[in-house]
């Protein structure tokens, strides 16, 4: 009987917990998801289409290089390679994060690394050390939550998208929203130079064919970011 | 039919880099993990830049937008007052 009520008690704590504490980022993640759902509406995709990219493609901000390289009219191969870049610091995530899911079933591995997102990363980083119980449904929970907080608002974006009129120019707000990601990732130097090489290679090297302007200026961004760093270190 | 090909393509290259190392066994060398440290904010940033650059050139009309955003978020205001008043200094500057 004991057994079964501290069960009964910890189950749900859990997921609580999990609810609770990604809260603030799915609020958080409500306006950007709105205005990915809003230039979706303006890209040339069809709306479910864009929709349904987003558990596709699994994260804000390759759904939304997705839909402006779609905008644009970028090449098959750089829109892929661009998102796959966007998405590769999970890379990161999911070797920080596999030893704390060795010992979970697989079909929560599976689960876990499809949905390892930023925020996730992040949250399930400070109950790595919880048991596998508390943290597969803490995990599950928090995920449910900010994926839910995405997906309804893309959705709403891409409803109120056509209401707004087209004088307006909107697809200034897809850089705006780059940039907005870039200033909180820019706290050190090397990042800075980083960002600021990258971004004056994309510029020069825009009238590169098939988007290649796009990944040489990542290739040089991400190398100037390293020279600079080594430079600090020495 | 193009772009789902690319979603499935980008969807699953992003389930592969997730789970080789959750759901496999191999783990990331020291020196690309430093490396690809460095690879989020030259990657935001390029996509800041490749939208300037693209479509005929740097135009007034952007360069404004994000210069306004940039320092509304210098300021602590968020996302949407960014993409507010930049949209709203971009009117100034019409293209």
């Amino acid at each position: 009987m004991t057994a079964i009520t501290a069960r009964l008690e910890r189950a749900p704590g859990a997921a609580v917990d999990g609810v609770r504490e990604m809260m603030p980022a799915a609020v958080g993640v409500l306006p950007f998801a709105t205005m990915i759902g809003v230039a979706i509406g303006a890209s040339p995709m069809s709306q479910v289409g864009g929709w349904v990219a987003g558990l596709v493609v699994a994260g804000g901000s390759a759904h939304l290089a997705v839909t402006a390289s779609i905008t644009v009219g970028a090449s098959f191969v750089a829109t892929v390679v661009t998102a796959l870049l966007i998405n590769s610091r999970s890379l990161i995530y999911g070797a920080l994060l596999a030893p704390s899911l060795r010992s979970q079933p697989r079909w929560f591995r599976w689960v876990a690394a499809y949905a390892l997102v930023d925020q996730l990363y992040a949250l399930a980083a400070g109950v790595s050390h919880r048991d596998d119980g508390y943290f597969r449904r803490y995990y599950l929970a928090a995920m449910g939550i900010l994926w839910s907080a995405y997906m309804l608002g893309v959705g709403a974006g891409i409803v109120l998208g056509p209401v707004i009129p087209t004088s307006i120019p909107l697809s200034l707000a897809i850089p705006i929203m780059f940039l907005s990601m870039v200033i909180p990732a820019v706290t050190t130097r090397p990042a800075r130079v980083a960002a600021v090489v990258g971004m004056g290679t994309a510029i020069v090297a825009a009238s590169l064919p098939a988007g290649l302007g796009m990944v040489a200026a990542i290739v040089v961004g991400t190398v100037a970011g390293s020279i600079a760093e080594g430079r600090a270190d020495a | 039919m193009r772009e789902m090909l690319m979603m499935a393509v980008v969807g699953g290259g992003t389930l592969a880099m997730r789970s080789v190392f959750i759901v496999g066994s191999a783990s990331l060398p020291p020196r690309v993990e430093r490396v690809m440290r460095h690879a989020k904010p030259a990657i935001l940033a390029a996509l800041v830049g490749s939208f300037l650059g693209g479509g005929g050139g740097v135009s007034l009309e952007s360069v404004a937008a994000l210069a306004v955003a940039a320092l509304v978020a210098l300021r602590g205001g968020g996302m949407l007052l960014m993409i507010g008043a930049g949209i709203l200094a971009a009117g100034l500057f019409p293209g």
